[in-house]
């Protein structure tokens, strides 16, 4: 579980983010909406450990992690960050395998353990692209790759992933297939925070929706209301 | 893995020819027996010093030239995930080609050794540019090149400024260009060796982390790949393996840039792979364009770097069209 | 403003050209130039290119663009109001106005001085005749690539400038140097002559070039002799390092034409592998020669090569 309390953060002089408290649970889907701008892939990079919060704290299972290291935070998070392109000449299988690499692997080691293996060809087929596995990621549609790289995010075995726009470009049916397999993972026990634009599927499959507006949560909980109404009070 | 083994193995096979046609051949003509005694015993026939002060050298300074070359391009393209990295187009030989110009014009009294750590030391000062660069997010690959590019067009000047300051030759049109191994002996081999050791060392524990590089910074950090640190050492290794190779045969281009490239073709994608692979193939693509350049014109010579240019200029066309 | 200064010049040329089919109406035309105690102008002359030219009147505003072209002038007694920058001898050219270089000839700063001859190189600089004609005045190019072309150059310019007891005593005195010291060499040895391109490959001067020619009058044996005409100097051919191990001269020389402190090419030749075997490079038997000398002035001065060349002969090979 992720406490978030009072975290701030400020660049240039200018609050990017105010105040932000709020609890990510596992085995549960948490929207991140809010306008563009509104620091919502500043909050995802501080919990990642890429970006100190200038104040507040983050606490994961009761732990004081505010003052981690980015090595020692990244150990929580697998991140799929805006717009990631995938590298050429990749196959399926590769890119998801390097999700089991670990920084204490020996330089020139060569396979992959039969257990890493396992773990690889589970996630592909969690996210249903295991046919593809010979094939390189360019050469796959959009939704396909978004799949892909959700496999590489479970091969890591984090306990929380964080998707930042990932719906982005997608088809109305690719998303809601998106959204469908997020659900199965949660419900297998990940948790998983997304940022995302799209108000209906949030509403649809969200577990807990938060509301960022100029820096600071102004609705977190059911995506019960009106969503729409709630962004469109944005503070210029 | 068995891909690379065969692949490694059949390039050594390669290389043992190049290295017999390299010590065999030539505009003195010596014949099996002469050529077998040569080698296996000590003398100081013609056939004696020409195989062992001439030809082999000259043979060790291209395979050499060619495995720095190689590795140090496939460090670059990986870790600035820029299809057209070679040390050349990205100015890490520029600093080496500098140092060079001052020694040829006497400037610089340092002795071979010297002059080497100097060249390496110098290209690395266009090493940390090409990271200072290569760090900044949203730089794209073609923008890094032209980076690159303007460097080693700077040092090139710098080059042939110096010398024609120094009227060092006696034509005013000067090409400071043309990489070769001609009259190479091993007062130029033996001090380069312990830096091809010492780049490729460098090298060697971050070569995992460069196939995690691919996904891009935020991502390889967030795998714990630590992707500036891992591209410093690898740009840091690039300028010692590429200063090394200027110093050695001034410059040769284009083999930094496509040996990578033919090594994916032959083993895959895997940097690990293609970083032992580069090693061989390198040395072999530089052994044989020599040889070419050694032998197709006999009694003349042309400089091997006008050989990897003719061949490598359309090949490098080709390959920017497909990948970029 | 660059077609204005064509369009100047080509009214210019109209004009010496009307002035002179005026202002001559019987032209003594000597095909060939006969040695005669003074010239009356006009005359025509041939040059070294075997190009027949005439001469109006006496120069008294003579370009030079090249070494060979200056020191011949002033052997004979002519001045120049502009020279190449690469002519340093005689001492008094330092004096002159530089215009360009031998290797670069600039036709707009020649044009410049107002010249009313202009002498250039015939084996360098032909291709510059059709810019240099723009000018409009005569260009006569002479040529040291041997004796008998240097004795022509001289007798030519002492025709041309109205010095030709001057011209005929220079030719006669360079000729009497190179009997006595061809009568003084004892001859017979044999030599290579080195030196580094800028691709850094070795050539040697074969007889056809200059050095190699002045070798020659000594009756020195070269080794690069019948080699392939590849050098990147005329009358050179590349000398690889293989070569060098089956070479043996008694004599090495070596021109090295960066000054200081680029090294000598004869510090370097005992490390290059295949040179450093030569027998003469291990007894130390390698000689500097001056490039001014023996490559970059071609010219009258050939007779203070051979002598050169002589004396160090001597004094290494005895």
């Amino acid at each position: 579980m992720l406490k978030l309390q009072a975290l701030s953060f400020v660049r240039y002089s200018k609050s990017v983010l105010s105040n932000v408290t709020t609890v990510i649970s596992e085995g549960a889907l948490t929207c991140l909406v809010g306008a563009n701008g509104a620091g919502k892939t500043t909050l995802l990079r501080i919990l990642a450990g890429e970006l100190r919060a200038t104040s507040g704290t983050l606490l994961i299972d009761d732990k004081d992690v505010s003052g981690v290291s980015h090595k020692g935070v990244a150990h929580y998070f697998s991140v799929i960050p805006q717009g990631v392109q995938p590298p050429p000449y990749f196959t399926v299988f590769e890119l998801v395998a390097l999700g089991r690499f670990r920084p204490h692997n020996r330089a020139l080691r060569w396979r992959l353990s039969d257990s890493d293996r396992q773990i690889v060809e589970t996630c592909l087929s969690q996210c249903g692209v295991e046919q593809l596995s010979n094939r390189r990621v360019e050469e796959l549609s959009g939704g396909e790759q978004k799949r892909i790289w959700l496999a590489f995010a479970l091969a890591q075995e984090k306990r929380f992933l964080l998707l930042d726009e990932t719906l982005d470009g997608l088809d109305v049916f690719a998303k809601q297939s998106f959204f469908k397999l997020l659900k199965k993972l949660v419900s297998e026990g990940k948790g998983v925070l997304l940022t995302t634009h799209d108000l209906d599927l949030v509403t649809q499959f969200a577990d807990k929706v938060v509301v960022l507006n100029g820096g600071s949560i102004s609705y977190e909980g059911l995506p019960n209301t009106d969503l729409q109404y709630l962004l469109s009070q944005t503070s210029g | 893995m068995r891909r690379v083994l065969l692949i490694t193995g059949m390039l050594v096979i390669i290389l043992v020819l190049g290295v017999l046609i390299g010590i065999a051949l030539g505009p003195v003509k010596i014949n099996f027996h002469e050529l077998v005694s040569a080698l296996l015993m000590r003398g100081d026939s013609t056939a004696h010093v020409l195989v062992w002060d001439l030809r082999m050298p000259r043979v060790a300074a291209a395979l050499l030239v060619g495995a720095c070359l190689g590795v140090a391009g496939c460090l670059l393209q990986s870790s600035t995930r820029n299809p057209l990295g070679d040390p050349q187009v990205f100015g890490l030989g520029g600093g080496a080609a500098v140092v060079q110009a001052l020694a040829m014009a006497g400037l610089l009294s340092v002795g071979t050794w010297g002059l080497l750590a100097l060249s390496v030391l110098a290209s690395l000062i266009g090493a940390g540019a090409i990271a200072l660069f290569a760090s900044r997010q949203g730089l794209s690959p073609a923008r890094l090149a032209i980076i690159g590019v303007s460097l080693a067009a700077l040092a090139a000047a710098a080059a042939t400024g110096i010398l024609a300051e120094a009227r060092v030759f006696s034509q005013q049109s000067l090409n400071f260009v043309g990489g070769s191994f001609i009259n190479r002996g091993w007062q130029d081999v033996l001090p380069a060796l312990p830096f091809l050791g010492i780049g490729i060392l460098l090298a060697i524990p971050v070569i995992g982390k460069l196939n995690v590089l691919a996904l891009g910074d935020r991502i390889a950090a967030n795998l714990g790949a630590e992707p500036r640190r891992t591209r410093v050492i690898a740009i840091a290794s690039s300028g010692i393996l590429g200063g090394t190779a200027v110093a050695v045969a001034g410059l040769v281009g284009f083999v930094g840039l496509l040996v990578p490239h033919f090594a994916r073709l032959l083993v895959g994608r895997d940097m690990r792979a293609i970083f032992i692979v580069s090693i061989p193939l390198g040395a072999a693509v530089t052994l044989f364009a020599d040889q070419a350049a050694r032998l197709a014109f006999m009694p003349s010579e042309v400089p091997a770097g006008l050989i990897t240019a003719l061949v490598g200029a359309p090949l490098m066309i080709y390959v920017a069209r497909r990948v970029l | 403003m660059k077609k204005g200064i064509i369009i100047l010049l080509y009214l210019f040329l109209l004009s010496a050209l009307l002035i002179t089919a005026a202002c001559s109406s019987e032209t003594t035309s000597t095909p060939t130039p006969t040695i005669s105690a003074q010239t009356s102008y006009p005359v025509v002359v041939t040059d070294l290119l075997g190009r027949s030219v005439q001469i109006s009147k006496l120069p008294t505003r003579i370009v030079t663009t090249s070494p060979t072209a200056t020191e011949t002038l002033y052997k004979v007694g002519g001045t120049a109001v502009g020279r190449d920058s690469g002519s340093k001898y005689p001492p008094e050219v330092g004096n002159v106005t530089p215009v360009g270089s031998a290797y670069n000839i600039n036709t707009e700063a020649i044009a410049g001085l107002n010249p009313d001859l202009i002498i250039i190189e015939a084996l360098t600089q032909e291709s510059a005749i059709s810019s240099l004609e723009k000018i409009g005045v005569p260009i006569i190019a002479v040529r040291a690539a041997s004796v008998a072309d240097i004795d022509q150059s001289l007798t030519l310019l002492g025709k041309v400038v109205d010095r030709n007891k001057a011209a005929a005593q220079a030719v006669a005195n360079i000729n009497d140097r190179i009997a006595t010291a061809q009568g003084n060499s004892t001859g017979g040895k044999s030599v290579l002559i080195f030196i580094v391109d800028q691709n850094r490959m070795v050539n040697a001067a074969k007889p056809e070039s200059y050095a190699g020619a002045i070798a020659a009058l000594l009756n020195l044996s070269n080794l690069a002799k019948g080699l392939p005409d590849n050098g990147y100097f005329d009358g050179y051919t590349l000398f690889t390092s293989e070569q060098a191990l089956t070479s043996n001269p008694d004599v090495v020389f070596a021109i090295s034409p960066a000054p200081a402190p680029a090294p000598r090419l004869s510090t370097l030749l005992p490390q290059m592998p295949g040179f450093k075997e030569m027998n003469a490079v291990k007894a130390g038997r390698v000689v500097e020669l001056d490039p001014v000398l023996f490559l970059q002035a071609q010219g009258p001065r050939i007779a203070d090569a051979v002598e050169e060349m002589l004396r160090l002969m001597n004094e290494v090979a005895s």
